[in-house]
C-alpha cells in the first residue's frame, strides 16, 4: 500500500507553461523590433509615472516652498522639508485619522461585501442582473456619490435623519458632516458605498473556486450553515480576502474626492487624512516642497507595507 | 453496519424523470454496485441515499429507519467522492477526524479513530501532510480513511477510481475489495466501468434510463443477461449480437442468420427455446464462445479475418459472420498474424437469444 507514487498530482509543468516566451531567444534584429514596439508604451509610462515621481522627490529636497521650475532648480538641496513635516504634530494626527478612516471603512465595506457575495453566490432568479447591478456604485464617480450623500445626510431634510427621527432613534437634527465627532463617520458612508462592490466581486470570485462537493462532504460530516462557513468557506477565501483588504486599504489611503467634496478635511481637522493634508499643504499653504516631502513619505510607507505584505503572503503560500 | 432498502424511489429534475420507481434491498455487509451508462441515474440514486438529493417518491431505509427526511449527517453514512473532496486547508489527520470533531468527540477519541483508520490504510506516515502534498492514490486512500473513521452503517462510493491511472485503478480496486472483506461493511458503489463492477460486487444493479435492467451476481449478469441492454453492457469486449430468426418445427429448432447461415440446434438445446415458437431474434455470442476448438455442441465456421488485436494472453480476432463484424477471443498461438481466414467453432451451448422487439431474454 505504501509503495505509492510520492509525486503530487498536477505538479508536472505543462509543456505550454515551460515554453520560453516568444522572442526572448530571438536574434538582435528581433530584439530591436520588440523593443521598438514596446517603446511607445514605455515612453507613456515613463512620462506619466517615473518623471512626476522623480520630480516629486526632487522638489521635496529643495529649499523653496513655491516657485517655477528654474527657481526650484537653482534652490539649495536640504532635508528641511522632511524635518518640518515629521516635526509637525498635524502630520501624525493626519496619519492617525487616515488609519481610522481606512480601518473603519474597510471593516464595514468588507462585511457588506462578504454578505452580498455570499448571497449572490447562491442560485436565484435574475442572478446575473443582480451581479451587474451590485457593481454600479463602483462605476459612479466619487464626487457624484459624495453629493448624493450630502443630500441624504443633510441635517434638516436629509432622508437619513428623517428615518432616524421617525423611528425615534434621535431627537433633533444630526449634523453629520458639521460635527467634529461625527464627520469621520459621515465620510465613511460614501466611502463604504463606493468600495464594498470591490469586495463583493473579489470574494464572489473566490467563493466560486470552492467545489460544490466540498460542501457536500462537509454536510455529510455534519457541517452546515455557520459551521460550513467557519470550516470550509472562510479558510478557502481567507487569502483572497486579505489581498482584497490590502488593495482596498491602498485605494482608501489615497482617497480624496469624498472628503474634499464634503468636509475639505474639517471640521476642525476631524477628517484631515494624509491625502487631504498633502493637498492643503500644497494649495492652501502653498508649501509645495513640504507637500512633496509628505508625498514621498506616503509613497515609501505604502511601498514598504505592500512589500512586507507580499513577502508575508509568499511565506504563507510556501507553508 | 446495516441493511439498506430502496423502495419504489422516484426522482425528477423539472419535467424529466431520472429515477422511475426503483426498488431493491441490500443485505448487511453486502457490496452492491450500481452500474450503467452515463445518465442512467446511478449517481443520482447514490446521492439520494446520501441525502444530497431529495426524493420525489418512495422511501429509503437504512436498517429499520426511513431516512427520506434526515440530514446527510444524521443518516449514519459516509461517502467517498469521485474528486475525493478532501479539505485542502486541513492536514490528512484533520480531514479524517473532521466528522468526529463536528459531532463533538474529544481529541483523544478522535486521535484513536484516526490512528485505527490510518493503520488499516497504511496512512500513518502521511497524517501531517496536506492533500496537495499527496499523490492521486494517496488522496484516494485518505478519502476512504475519512469514511472509515466515521464507522458508518453504510459506505457510499461515487466512482472513486475514475480519477486514477489504469495501473493504480487495478491496485486500488483490489484494496477496496480487501477492505470490504476486512471490515464486513455495507457498501453501495457507483461506477460506469463494468470491469470494476464484475470484480468487486457481491451483486450488481444494472440501471438503464432510471429503471433496473437487471439485478444479480456478476456471474448471473454475465452468464444470463436478462435483456439485450445488459448483454451488451456487461462484458469486455462486448457480446456479439447478430439478427436472426428462430424456426421451431416440432422437436427441431433452427437458427437462421443473414447470408444463408443456418444452424440446426440439437434436441437438448432446442428444448430451451421450443416454447418461444418461431420468431425474429437477436443472437448473442460472447467472444470466448467463438472458439478455436470444438465444444460439446458447436458448429464449425470459416470466417474472413479483418483485423487482429493481440492482448498477450489472448488474441482478439475481428472477423465477419453472417454479414456482421464479430469478435472472437482465441489463444494467441491458434492464429497466424498473416491469416486471411480463420476456422472457428460457434459454441451453441452458450448462445443467448433475445426477442428482437422487446430485447428480453428468451429461454431459461
Amino acid at each position: 500500500m505504501a509503495a505509492d507514487r510520492a509525486a503530487p498530482e498536477g505538479a508536472d509543468g505543462s509543456p505550454a507553461a515551460a515554453a520560453p516566451i516568444a522572442g526572448s531567444r530571438g536574434s538582435g534584429a528581433e530584439r530591436r523590433l520588440a523593443l521598438g514596439l514596446l517603446m511607445p508604451a514605455l515612453a507613456v509610462i515613463g512620462a506619466m509615472l517615473a518623471v512626476p515621481l522623480a520630480l516629486l522627490a526632487f522638489i521635496s529636497l529643495k529649499g523653496l516652498k513655491l516657485g517655477n521650475l528654474s527657481q526650484i532648480l537653482r534652490a539649495d538641496f536640504t532635508l528641511d522639508n522632511y524635518v518640518r513635516i515629521l516635526g509637525d504634530p498635524g502630520t501624525w494626527s493626519s496619519l492617525w485619522i487616515s488609519i481610522l478612516y481606512i480601518v473603519g471603512s474597510s471593516a464595514v465595506a468588507f462585511s457588506l461585501g462578504l454578505a452580498t457575495a455570499l448571497v449572490i453566490n447562491e442560485k436565484f432568479p435574475a442572478q446575473r442582473l443582480f451581479r451587474t447591478l451590485i457593481l454600479l456604485p463602483w462605476a459612479v464617480p466619487g464626487i457624484t456619490a459624495t453629493i448624493a450623500f450630502l443630500w441624504i445626510m443633510q441635517p434638516s431634510f436629509g432622508v437619513l435623519n428623517f428615518v432616524l427621527r421617525t423611528t425615534g432613534l434621535v431627537e433633533g437634527d444630526v449634523n453629520w458632516f458639521g460635527d467634529p465627532s461625527l464627520a469621520l463617520v459621515a465620510v465613511i458612508f460614501p466611502t463604504v458605498w463606493k468600495t464594498y462592490p470591490f469586495f463583493t466581486i473579489m470574494l464572489l470570485a473566490a467563493l466560486q473556486t470552492i467545489p460544490r462537493d466540498m460542501y457536500e462532504a462537509a454536510s455529510i460530516d455534519g457541517a452546515n450553515g455557520w459551521r460550513a462557513f467557519r470550516w470550509i468557506t472562510w479558510p478557502s477565501i481567507r487569502r483572497y480576502a486579505v489581498v482584497a483588504l490590502v488593495f482596498n486599504a491602498m485605494y482608501v489611503f489615497r482617497e480624496f474626492d469624498f472628503i474634499y467634496a464634503s468636509t475639505r478635511g474639517g471640521p476642525n481637522g476631524a477628517t484631515d487624512t494624509i491625502a487631504i493634508r498633502i493637498y492643503n499643504v500644497a494649495f492652501e499653504k502653498f508649501d509645495l516642497a513640504a507637500a512633496s516631502a509628505l508625498g514621498v513619505l506616503t509613497f515609501v510607507l505604502v511601498a514598504v507595507s505592500v512589500w512586507g505584505f507580499v513577502r508575508w503572503q509568499m511565506q504563507a503560500v510556501q507553508r | 453496519m446495516a441493511s439498506l432498502t430502496i423502495d419504489n424511489v422516484v426522482k425528477r429534475f423539472g419535467a424529466q424523470t431520472i429515477i422511475r420507481g426503483v426498488s431493491f434491498d441490500i443485505a448487511d455487509g453486502e457490496l452492491v454496485i450500481l452500474v450503467g451508462p452515463s445518465g442512467c441515474g446511478k449517481s443520482t440514486l447514490l446521492r439520494m441515499i446520501a441525502g444530497l438529493e431529495t426524493l420525489d417518491g418512495g422511501a429509503i431505509r437504512i436498517g429499520e429507519r426511513v431516512v427520506n427526511d434526515l440530514q446527510p449527517k444524521d443518516r449514519d453514512i459516509a461517502m467517498v467522492f469521485q474528486s475525493y473532496a478532501l479539505y485542502p486547508h486541513m492536514t490528512v489527520a484533520d480531514n479524517m477526524s473532521f466528522a468526529l470533531r463536528m459531532a463533538g468527540a474529544d481529541k483523544a477519541a478522535r486521535d484513536a479513530a484516526v490512528q485505527r483508520a490510518a493503520s488499516i490504510l497504511s496512512l500513518e506516515q502521511l497524517l501531517d501532510r496536506y492533500p496537495r502534498q499527496l499523490s492521486g492514490g494517496q488522496r484516494q486512500r485518505v478519502a476512504m480513511g475519512r469514511a472509515i473513521v466515521r464507522d458508518p452503517a453504510v459506505f457510499l462510493f461515487d466512482e472513486p477510481l475514475s480519477n486514477l491511472d489504469a495501473k493504480l485503478r487495478v491496485q486500488m480496486r483490489a484494496e477496496i475489495k480487501e477492505l470490504h472483506r476486512r471490515l464486513g461493511s455495507t457498501i453501495v458503489y457507483v461506477t460506469h466501468d463494468q470491469v470494476e463492477a464484475m470484480t468487486l460486487a457481491d451483486r450488481i444493479v444494472c440501471l438503464q434510463g432510471g429503471t433496473i435492467a437487471q439485478i444479480g451476481t456478476p456471474n448471473e449478469l454475465y452468464g444470463k443477461p436478462a435483456n439485450l441492454f445488459v448483454a451488451e453492457f456487461i462484458g469486455s469486449p462486448a457480446m456479439n449480437i447478430l439478427p436472426g430468426r428462430l424456426d421451431v418445427a416440432g422437436e427441431a429448432a433452427t437458427l437462421e442468420l443473414a447470408d444463408g447461415v443456418r444452424w440446426s440446434l440439437p434436441a437438448e438445446l432446442s428444448a430451451r427455446w421450443r416454447a418461444e415458437g418461431s420468431r425474429d431474434v437477436a443472437v448473442g455470442i460472447r467472444p470466448e464462445h467463438l472458439r478455436e476448438a470444438p465444444a460439446r455442441f458447436s458448429v464449425p465456421v470459416d470466417l474472413p479475418v479483418a483485423m487482429l488485436e493481440p492482448l498477450g494472453s489472448d488474441t482478439l480476432v475481428h472477423a465477419e459472420l453472417a454479414g456482421r463484424r464479430v469478435l472472437a477471443r482465441v489463444p494467441p498461438e491458434s492464429v497466424d498474424d498473416a491469416a486471411r481466414r480463420i476456422a472457428l467453432h460457434v459454441d451453441l451451448g452458450h448462445l443467448h437469444l433475445f426477442d428482437r422487439v422487446t430485447g428480453k431474454r428468451l429461454g431459461d
